[in-house]
């Protein structure tokens, strides 16, 4: 991608980064949740629809002619696929009737009810999901766009120069090499999304009842231990209990943490004479 | 067509669409957090809805739905219908309204309605009636009262002030100096039990109370002034309502303002949202109590975040010899970096608030206790567990920018001579950009 263009995107990004998680909490709990709850069968048929399109633009882009294509700025036809994407969701909200009527016979609700036996609770872990996605993809975008852009520049030239392709030195080349940087960007993100308390605790119910499906309420550790700590007496049975409960989420993501950075630095052994 | 996918391309491609979707996500966001959070202050027109059934509604328009109902054989029937910020808490009960729109007869946008922000109640929107000084009638109808309105809120509002700056300033200082006498007289009994210092402490309190009955009378005098005028709403249904132009914090008829006069308005509406203190529970005025604490509380994490985070990281990539040791001190500090911050919360009620803060309180406030001092949530405390949750962040952040200083420089100023402090120091100023960075993403994560 040309450097300009990265210059730009990647600030953008970063502001994302510095968002608080509480907004993004406050956010999801009291205002996408009650969305999300009117048109989930268009949510649910998102995924494919996007696909659907991307697909077809793939299958477009070659008919384009060369001199259209050579004009763009290297990377920066990949702004046409904004319409592409926008075009997805739109028709996915479209067919959400449609689709509520053809899958769900008329209404979802019920629908999973009867068949599935689940509720849907309108806090539930679908909308942690969109939020966490909304925290956590910054942080991995940033770290391992660092990583990715420190891969030395004679390595990719050899790649292209002895005929491989853009794909194949991406996939072959720079990815082995920023190997240790990607993984702990992951590690990072999944660290953030261990210990995120306050989306947790805003667009979850809080329910203390456990259940396998994604349309209901949760609580999370660290939401138990923000709910509960202000009321709990100093000295008393639900106070020591919490701070057990904080020990536990400690050597948690102790464990998480250590296994992470002797991975990664095995692979920085591996890759690093390069 | 072959060709085409051993080619490559359709891969990168599909990458793009990854990149352009979170980039999409963002845009979208940043969107909707404008667009909520800066219309919320925009004075939107008063209308005057007229129902079918011959009842009328006048407030703000606040929003539109189409609702999906249950008729009644369970059949679904979708109704489209407005939601109005009616006011008038005190006459209705109930701020907000929702109308059908199948019920609506019209809609009109009556020029002299009046929006008053009042310091209780909340909203009121009306006609004014007349405003009366003690019983005179000093005017009377929207077209004169306007004036005298717009004229005598800005004196209203000083008086205010100077009511509040006597209750917080003088009267707080009496109060405060009273508690402190009392505390000397308590740990005087409880210690050496010296009965003249207690009584001439004692003749001290009947002093300070002498001062609080002169500031007393000040208030009282004012706050007969702050209730002299008295103006009268009618509000769309006819029902009258006084109440003393003291109450009422900001006047305006939205639908004979024009574009500049609602931008100006919008202004002072966020400018009192950032400088002001709550009022009502919380539910109107401004939010800068918060802003001032977490600013204080991120300056306070600053001063003790910055020198130990920074020298910390300076000493385990510059001097430390990179052994074992310093291996696992990278590690525990990379860990460090990882723990949920709720685990630090914890931390710090059981570390710094029942075991510092009770211990000093034991130490230092004995005569104040059960009381507590030290012992309890504060800002101190806030801004140091800030501090140890960030230190790991910024040694981690400032070790990446010293290992980024190139070996060229670093040998070029061995080469000179130059003690490895000096050289230290050469390149502490050629990176200084990397350690705001440090301090920078260390100040992202207090703030989170």
């Amino acid at each position: 991608m040309h450097p300009a263009l990265r210059n730009t995107i990647k600030p953008v990004v970063e502001i994302m980064a510095a968002l608080p998680s509480v907004v993004l909490g406050f956010f999801a709990g009291l205002w996408l949740a009650p969305i999300i709850e009117k048109i989930i069968p268009a949510v649910i048929i998102l995924p494919v629809v996007l696909t659907l399109f991307t697909l077809a633009s793939v299958f477009g882009w070659q008919y384009v002619p060369r001199g259209i294509k050579g004009r763009f700025k290297e990377g920066s036809e990949l702004f046409f696929l904004i319409p592409v994407i926008l075009l997805g969701v739109l028709v996915s909200l479209g067919l959400n009737a449609a689709a509520e009527g053809a899958l769900f016979g008329g209404d979802y609700k019920t629908w999973f009810y009867d068949v599935l036996g689940m509720q849907y609770d309108q806090r539930n872990s679908l909308i942690v999901g969109f939020a966490m996605g909304f925290a956590v993809i910054p942080i991995i975008f940033t770290i391992s766009e660092d990583a990715l852009s420190s891969v030395p520049k004679h390595l990719t030239a050899g790649s292209l120069a002895l005929g491989a392709n853009r794909w194949q030195t991406a996939i072959r080349v720079v990815l082995p090499t920023a190997s240790p940087g990607i993984f702990s960007a992951v590690m990072i993100g999944l660290g953030r999304a261990i210990g995120e308390t306050m989306i947790v605790l805003m667009a979850t119910g809080n329910t203390p009842i456990m259940d396998w499906s994604i349309f209901n309420g949760f609580r999370a550790l660290s939401a138990n231990i923000a709910v509960e700590i202000p009321e709990a007496p100093h000295g008393g049975t639900l106070y020591r209990v919490l701070v057990l409960a904080a020990l536990l989420f400690f050597f948690f993501t102790f464990i998480i943490n250590t296994a992470a950075e002797i991975v990664r630095q095995r692979l920085r052994k591996k890759y690093g004479q390069l | 067509m072959n060709k085409y996918w051993k080619s490559g391309d359709p891969f990168v491609w599909l990458t793009g669409v990854a990149l352009m979707f979170s980039l999409l996500m963002i845009a979208g966001l940043m969107y909707l957090i404008a667009a909520k959070g800066l219309g919320f202050f925009w004075p939107s027109d008063i209308a005057e809805v007229k129902l079918k059934d011959g009842s009328v509604f006048l407030g703000e328009v606040t929003g539109h739905e189409k609702a999906k109902l249950h008729g009644p054989e369970g059949e679904e029937i979708f109704v489209e219908r407005t939601q109005l910020k009616i006011g008038n808490r005190d006459l209705y009960g109930l701020d907000f309204k929702w109308i059908d729109d199948d019920n609506i007869e019209n809609t009109t946008y009556p020029k002299y309605a009046v929006a008053l922000e009042r310091r209780e109640w909340g909203n009121m929107y009306g006609f004014i009636k007349q405003i009366s000084e003690g019983g005179n009638v000093v005017c009377t109808g929207n077209e004169d009262c306007w004036p005298v309105l717009e004229s005598q809120l800005p004196v209203y509002s000083s008086i205010y002030e100077e009511i509040k700056g006597i209750e917080k300033g003088e009267i707080g200082g009496i109060n405060r100096e009273i508690e402190n006498l009392r505390l000397k007289i308590r740990g005087e009994e409880m210690g050496s039990n010296n009965q003249e210092k207690i009584s001439r402490l004692e003749a001290q309190i009947k002093e300070e109370e002498a001062k609080y009955q002169e500031q007393e009378k000040k208030l009282t005098a004012l706050y007969s002034e702050f209730g002299k005028e008295v103006i009268t709403m009618t509000s769309i249904d006819g029902r009258d309502k006084e109440m003393p132009l003291g109450n009422v914090v900001r006047a305006y008829r939205p639908n004979s303002l024009g574009w500049f006069g609602k931008a100006s308005l919008y202004a002072s509406k966020v400018w009192e949202f950032v400088s002001a203190e709550p009022r009502e529970a919380n539910t109107e005025g401004g939010v800068f109590p918060a802003i001032f604490g977490t600013i204080l509380m991120v300056l306070i994490m600053s001063v003790v975040v910055l020198p130990f985070g920074v020298l910390a990281a300076l000493y385990l990539r510059e001097y430390a010899k990179q052994g074992t040791l310093v291996r696992i001190v990278r590690i525990c500090v990379n860990n460090l970096a990882g723990v949920p911050s709720i685990v630090f919360g914890v931390f710090a009620v059981g570390f710094f608030i029942y075991g510092m803060g009770s211990t000093l309180d034991s130490i230092f406030f004995k005569e104040a206790l059960p009381n507590p001092t030290f012992g309890t949530g504060g800002i101190l405390w806030a801004s140091l567990t800030l501090a140890l949750l960030t230190v790991p962040v910024v040694i981690v952040a400032t070790e990446e920018g010293l290992a980024a200083v190139s070996k060229e420089i670093r040998d070029g100023s061995l080469a000179r001579g130059d003690e490895v402090r000096n050289d230290v120091e050469d390149s502490h100023s050629k990176r200084y950009a990397r350690y705001s960075h440090g301090a920078h993403s260390g100040h992202r994560e207090g703030d989170g």
